[in-house]
């Protein structure tokens, strides 16, 4: 347990070896709610409730995702430009733990990044302590899908460029295919197909669940199911980079 | 003895250098085209449909915005260019060329800036003909309306490249400045419906007057004022110097983390 502690303070600190990381992510996040949020909230007023409120949880778990992906950043900069992975491979610590690792520390610190964030979001949406705290426990199962993803991507790239490209592509898969930003009824039936996979959806439903008052665990159930998924894909591709 | 080469032959020798990533980038051209796909028949399609009582047309009024947006998150890419240059050690030997670092920046900006053109030229096309507007003169004037945008842009990244040593908080202060320019603008809603506090700023942001302009030519009920053309060339002007400064800067030294 120690040398998964001390491989997950390592993540922790290249994380946060920059002290105006959580400021950063914090005005992103700001941006996205306060910004966005309050414009289109402004913009669309005919649906009976406020839009605003129901895209507000989708803006903390944007942050999420930027947060998460990093981990897959950390694995990619240390395989292609850092050239370090070797070395760390040669610490006495055995290959399935330090990947198990990595991938738990994106998640801790995706939760430590977006606490502000989900602080707001719980103020906005009236909710207990207890509330806010299952709050968490979505950010932290959901940021387990993204890092799965970020770490699979950052063991098959070879380049940058492919790394940012399948980046992006999982932002915009996250945001614009899921019911981040408009309600599943007015989905076309493809997008709602896709959208059905996609752990955004599962994580921003059930965080909306929560202003209503109920920890739905049939919206957690697919959410925890992605997420282990993905966090497997991402283990297991992470795992073949460490074979020679 | 050889003479000197001229700056303008610098210039499109740097371009050139840029341009040849762009062919050897197939996966973000092929990304951002289909972002920006998603964004116009997917997010503002929906859009539009849950903002069906305001009293205008959201999905022209957004169509525009989608490409002035596309081409400023394009734009961005020349600073990260410029960060893995520096990170690999690239951007010393690049600097150690005899040219002035001024030159530098103005062929740097100017090819993140022709590669953003070459991105969203298709682009522009498409919401040209979904808008119902089919001048080629017009549309040619939309485009050097971005393409001065995409320049400023550029010197912006430029200089976010040179000012940030740490390669996190570079991929964050990017991800940053490029929503905040987007989002505090009028690219993709009305400043009318924007949080009063930030009107003022969007109103002299770059992003707001490249969309106005953009939507002035290609939409009827639309205007621009004057200042908004002044805006965007200050833009330029102002990230040149600073970009020009920080890599001066740069060549002083300086610990890369």
């Amino acid at each position: 347990m120690s040398k998964a502690s001390a491989v997950m303070e390592r993540d922790f600190r290249i994380f946060f070896a920059d002290k105006y990381m959580l400021m950063i992510m914090f005005a992103n996040f700001m941006i996205d709610l306060g910004v966005s949020g309050l414009s289109l909230g402004a913009m669309i007023r005919n649906l009976g409730f406020s839009y605003f409120l129901y895209i507000a949880p989708g803006a903390n778990l944007i942050t999420a995702t930027v947060a998460s992906f990093q981990s897959g950043r950390d694995v990619w900069r240390e395989r292609v430009i850092q050239d370090t992975q070797q070395y760390l491979l040669t610490l006495p610590v055995r290959k399935n733990v330090f990947a198990l690792s990595r991938l738990f520390s994106g998640m801790l610190r995706t939760v430590l990044t977006v606490l502000p964030g989900t602080v707001v979001i719980a103020v906005l949406y009236g909710l207990s302590f207890q509330y806010f705290l299952v709050g968490l426990g979505i950010m932290f199962i959901y940021s387990g899908a993204v890092a799965g993803l970020s770490v699979a991507a950052a063991s098959l790239a070879n380049s940058l460029e492919l790394f940012a490209t399948v980046r992006s592509t999982v932002q915009v898969y996250l945001s614009f295919f899921s019911t981040q930003f408009y309600p599943s009824s007015i989905l076309p039936p493809e997008v709602a197909a896709v959208s059905a996979f996609n752990p955004m959806t599962w994580a921003v439903q059930s965080f909306r669940a929560l202003q209503a008052g109920t920890v739905d665990l049939a919206l957690l159930a697919p959410l925890g199911g992605l997420s282990a998924a993905l966090l497997a894909v991402g283990f297991l591709m992470y795992r073949r980079t460490m074979n020679y | 003895m050889s003479s000197k080469p001229s700056s303008l032959f610098i210039i499109w020798v740097l371009i050139e250098r840029d341009l040849r990533t762009l062919v050897k980038s197939p996966w973000i051209l092929i990304n951002r085209t289909v972002f920006f796909l998603i964004q116009l028949f997917v997010f503002a399609f929906l859009i539009t449909k849950l903002a069906s009582s305001l009293g205008f047309n959201y999905f022209a009024f957004y169509s525009v915005g989608a490409v002035v947006s596309t081409i400023t998150s394009i734009a961005f890419i020349i600073g990260e260019d410029l960060f893995e240059e520096e990170e690999m050690g690239l951007l010393d030997y690049l600097l150690s060329l005899p040219f002035g670092h001024t030159l530098f920046v103005i062929g740097r900006a100017l090819g993140g800036a022709v590669r953003g053109l070459i991105y969203v030229t298709p682009m522009m096309i498409l919401v040209a003909y979904l808008d119902g507007y089919f001048s080629v003169v017009g549309v040619a004037g939309s485009l050097l309306v971005i393409f001065v945008l995409a320049t400023g842009i550029s010197g912006l990244s430029i200089t976010l490249a040179m000012l940030i040593r740490n390669a996190n908080r570079f991929d964050i202060m990017i991800a940053l400045a490029e929503l905040a320019t987007v989002r505090v603008s009028a690219a993709i809603y009305p400043l009318v419906y924007m949080p009063k506090v930030l009107q003022p700023l969007a109103t002299y942001s770059p992003v707001t007057s490249a969309s106005d302009i953009v939507r002035a030519i290609f939409l009827p009920g639309y205007a621009s004022e004057p200042y908004e053309t002044v805006v965007l060339v200050l833009f330029v002007l102002i990230f040149f110097g600073l970009g020009s400064a920080f890599l001066f800067r740069k060549l002083e030294g300086g610990k890369f983390e």
